[in-house]
C-alpha cells in the first residue's frame, strides 16, 4: 500500500514537473501571447461596440436608456437591461478569471494580483449598479457609469499588454 | 504560483457567476415563467407555434457559455478534499446532464413532446439546483482549505 502511494506521489511529481516545464516552453508562451493579444483587441472593439449600441457620451447613453418621450421612443425595460447585464457579466467574469490566473502564474510579485482583482470586480459591480441607477433613479449616474465602463476596458487592456510584455 | 491567490480568484469567480445566474433566473421568470400557462404562452405566440429560428437564436449562445461555465465549475470541484470522489463525480454528472437537458428542453417540447410544458420548468430548476450545489461545495472547500492552512501555520 505504501509503495503504491509512493509511486503515485512520484507520478504526480513527474506530471507537475512536466506541467511546470511546459509553462516555460516557447510554444506555451506564444499561445498565451496570441490569446492575450486577442483579449486586448476585444477590449478596444468593445468600446466601439458600446459606441454603436448604448453610446460613449452622456447624452447618447441617456437617450438610449431613458428614451425620448417627445419623439415617442420608449425607455429600456428592466428585462432589456437585465439581458444586457447578463451577457456583459458573463464575458467579464471569464476574462477576469483568465487574466488574473495568468497574472498569478507569470508575475513573480504576487501582490500585483490583489489590486487588479479588487479593481476588476469593483468596477464591474459599479457598472451594474450605476446602469440600474441611471434607469430608475437619476440621469446624474450616467457619468459614473461611463467612467466605470471606460476604466474597466482600459484596465483589461493594460493588464493584457503588461502580461504580453512580461512573458 | 501562489495557490492562495488562485483559490481567492476562483472563489470570487464563483460568487460573480452566482450573481449572473440570479440575473438569468430573473430573465427566465419574466420571459418564460414557472407556471403551466406561462410556459405554454412562451411556445404559442399569437396562435402560432414558436419557430425553430427563434429557438436556435437563444439556444446557440447558451450552448457555448453554459458548457464553458459548467466545465470550469466541475474542474474546480475536482480539487475539493472535503467531499468524497464518489459524491463529486455524481454531482458533476448531474450538473452536465441538467445543463444539456435545460438547453435542449425547449427544442424537445416544441418538436417531440408538445404539451409537456413542465419539462422545461423541471430542466431549469434541476440545472439551478445543481449549479448552486456545486458552487456552494467549491466555496466550502476553499473555505476549509484556507482554515486548515491557517491552523497549520499557527501550529508551526
Amino acid at each position: 500500500m505504501r509503495n503504491f502511494s509512493q509511486e503515485n506521489i512520484k507520478i504526480n511529481n513527474n506530471s507537475s514537473e512536466q506541467a511546470m516545464n511546459f509553462n516555460k516552453k516557447i510554444e506555451f508562451q506564444i499561445l498565451l501571447k496570441v490569446f492575450l493579444a486577442f483579449i486586448s483587441i476585444y477590449s478596444i472593439v468593445e468600446i466601439f461596440h458600446q459606441k454603436a449600441t448604448i453610446g460613449l457620451f452622456p447624452k447618447e447613453v441617456v437617450y438610449q436608456v431613458l428614451g425620448d418621450p417627445l419623439n415617442f421612443i420608449p425607455a429600456k425595460d428592466f428585462i432589456d437591461i437585465a439581458t444586457l447585464l447578463h451577457i456583459r457579466l458573463f464575458i467579464l467574469n471569464i476574462i477576469f478569471l483568465i487574466l488574473l490566473s495568468s497574472l498569478n502564474k507569470i508575475v513573480k510579485y504576487q501582490k500585483y494580483v490583489y489590486p487588479y482583482l479588487i479593481n476588476f470586480y469593483l468596477f464591474a459591480i459599479f457598472e451594474v449598479i450605476f446602469l440600474l441607477s441611471l434607469r430608475y433613479l437619476s440621469t446624474i449616474f450616467v457619468y459614473p457609469y461611463l467612467v466605470s465602463f471606460v476604466f474597466l476596458q482600459l484596465s483589461i487592456l493594460s493588464l493584457s499588454l503588461f502580461l504580453i510584455k512580461k512573458l | 504560483m501562489n495557490y492562495k491567490n488562485i483559490s481567492l480568484v476562483s472563489a470570487i469567480f464563483i460568487i460573480f457567476s452566482l450573481i449572473q445566474v440570479l440575473i438569468s433566473s430573473v430573465i427566465y421568470f419574466y420571459k418564460i415563467g414557472f407556471s403551466y400557462l406561462n410556459v405554454s404562452q412562451y411556445f404559442i405566440v399569437n396562435n402560432n407555434l414558436i419557430s425553430a429560428v427563434t429557438i436556435l437564436k437563444v439556444l446557440s449562445p447558451h450552448f457555448l457559455s453554459q458548457i464553458l461555465v459548467v466545465f470550469i465549475l466541475s474542474h474546480l470541484l475536482q480539487f475539493s478534499k472535503v467531499y468524497k470522489k464518489k459524491v463529486i463525480n455524481r454531482v458533476v454528472v448531474c450538473l452536465f446532464f441538467f445543463t444539456f437537458f435545460n438547453i435542449i428542453a425547449v427544442f424537445v417540447v416544441r418538436f417531440f413532446l408538445f404539451g409537456f410544458f413542465y419539462i422545461k420548468t423541471i430542466a431549469f430548476l434541476g440545472f439551478m439546483f445543481f449549479y448552486f450545489l456545486s458552487s456552494i461545495m467549491i466555496l466550502k472547500s476553499f473555505f476549509n482549505l484556507s482554515q486548515s492552512r491557517t491552523v497549520t501555520n499557527l501550529k508551526k
